[in-house]
């Protein structure tokens, strides 16, 4: 009885692990019209309060802000461009850096990225990314990817640009 | 006496028709607004200095001002002024007056907004208008008496090195209890700004300007009659700064006349100035 305790609390142990491990870790938005300091101050206001979000980096010359998420938490993406708006500017592209469990569904690949949107389609893949996808998926492992956020069909995917494995 | 009078009296319209949120001229209006929500204070002490026909005048006038972002393209703002001194002297007289001036309220729309990478176009509609809340029993008045009204349209490009602004303006004037309506006055400005060093968001960035500002005032009304001591057209060549950090902005500029002629026997303006402090919280 003991030993079943011990497996089912290590179990349950490894799959919070995962979950919190799963999910958007960083963001960068590419931001047009941002050319003054004082004028994009209004900007770091709106993104603090996107949910997920602990701290941000804005690059003025390159018009880009790197969102790093809370440990344990996801960034949600989705209110981004609202944000964005919300401070006097526009996002012209958003890249993201996510981890999750890969999942295989009609000949396309999936990100179990949690919260916000719970799945992330894979696209662009590259050469060798088809079967590294398919192996993760057999086995029900992890992948971290990082690339172009995009919304497609009602669906977010992400048009890939790096891919590893584990979070 | 009369256009003495209203010699002092168009010393009071500086006060409302040089509002500004930085990064806009000193002198004139910009397209830029305050983001969704956003709640703005500023400080601004102001001044002017104007002498001929043996008199000298002046004033320093005390600002405040809140402004909110009503959304990312509509801002309010609320402009109390406060006149800390107010003096007319000829050689063996010397009348002073101090106390609260004009408030005005003003909404700005911008209505058209193009975004590239470090690049900000803009343009924008200003209306607002000024109360006759100032005491214009005092000499030198306060306030006007009148009820004024602002409609501006601006627009600029700011970018990560260059600024550039344009804006028209047109103050039409109310009637005051004596009768006397001050006359409307276009407004046209242009500015050309550069920023200083580099730019880093967690760093001060320092943007300084030149501004060409015009001015036109059709001549006071009074019973029907044109006041011959009144209206006339300025020019005006202005240097100017805004130096901001984080959420906070100085700025500052000083109006030097380049051309004046004024109607009948009016004192000339000798320079202008302003300086502000702005908070965003």
């Amino acid at each position: 009885m003991a030993g079943k305790v011990h497996v089912a609390a290590a179990l349950l142990c490894l799959f919070l692990a995962s979950a919190a491990e799963a999910g958007i870790s960083r963001v960068v938005v590419s931001v047009d019209g941002l050319a003054c300091p004082f004028c994009a101050y209004g900007v770091e206001k709106k993104l603090k309060r996107v949910p997920g979000v602990a701290s941000m980096d804005v690059d003025m010359d390159g018009g880009r802000i790197v969102l790093t998420a809370e440990a344990g938490r996801s960034i949600d993406f989705t209110l981004v461009p609202g944000a964005v708006s919300d401070g006097g500017f526009t996002v012209s592209k958003m890249e993201a850096r996510a981890t999750g469990r890969v999942a295989a569904e009609g000949g396309m690949f999936w990100l179990e990225a949690g919260v916000p949107v719970g799945r992330l389609q894979l696209r662009g893949l590259k050469p060798g990314d088809r079967e590294q996808l398919e192996d993760l998926a057999a086995r029900g492992g992890e992948a971290a990817a990082e690339g172009v956020l995009e919304k497609r069909d009602g669906d977010w995917a992400l048009d890939l640009q790096t891919l590893g494995e584990g979070p | 006496m009369r256009g003495l009078l209203v010699g002092l009296i168009s010393l009071v319209m500086v006060v409302f028709v040089a509002p500004c949120l930085a990064h806009e001229p000193i002198f004139g209006l910009g397209p830029h607004t305050i983001y969704k929500g956003g709640v703005g204070v500023e400080a601004k002490l102001e001044g002017e200095s104007a002498s001929g026909g043996g008199e000298e005048e002046s004033e320093y006038v005390l600002h405040a001002e809140l402004i909110y972002g009503i959304t990312a393209d509509l801002a309010a703002t609320l402009a109390v002024p406060y006149v800390l001194d107010r003096a007319r002297e000829t050689d063996s007289d010397r009348i002073t007056s101090d106390g609260p001036g004009d408030v005005s309220l003003r909404a700005k729309y911008r209505f058209w907004r193009r975004d590239a990478l470090g690049v900000q176009d803009a343009a924008a509609f200003i209306a607002g208008i000024k109360l006759p809340s100032g005491d214009d029993e005092e000499t030198p008045k306060l306030g006007t008496g009148s009820t004024d009204y602002l409609l501006a349209l601006t627009a600029a490009r700011e970018s990560l090195i260059w600024y550039y602004f344009f804006d028209t303006r047109n103050r039409i004037n109310g009637e005051d209890p004596d009768g006397l309506k001050k006359g409307n006055t276009f407004f046209a400005d242009l500015a050309v700004g550069i920023r200083v060093w580099e730019i880093e968001y967690l760093a001060p960035d320092l943007v300084v300007l030149a501004e060409l500002n015009w001015e036109s005032a059709a001549r006071d009304e009074s019973g029907g009659a044109d006041v011959a001591d009144s209206g006339g057209d300025m020019l005006f060549l202005s240097p100017s700064f805004f130096l901001t950090y984080r959420n906070l902005a100085a700025k500052g500029g000083v109006q030097l006349p380049l051309y004046q002629d004024l109607n009948g026997e009016q004192p000339e303006v000798d320079y202008r100035f302003s300086l502000a402090l702005e908070f965003h919280l």
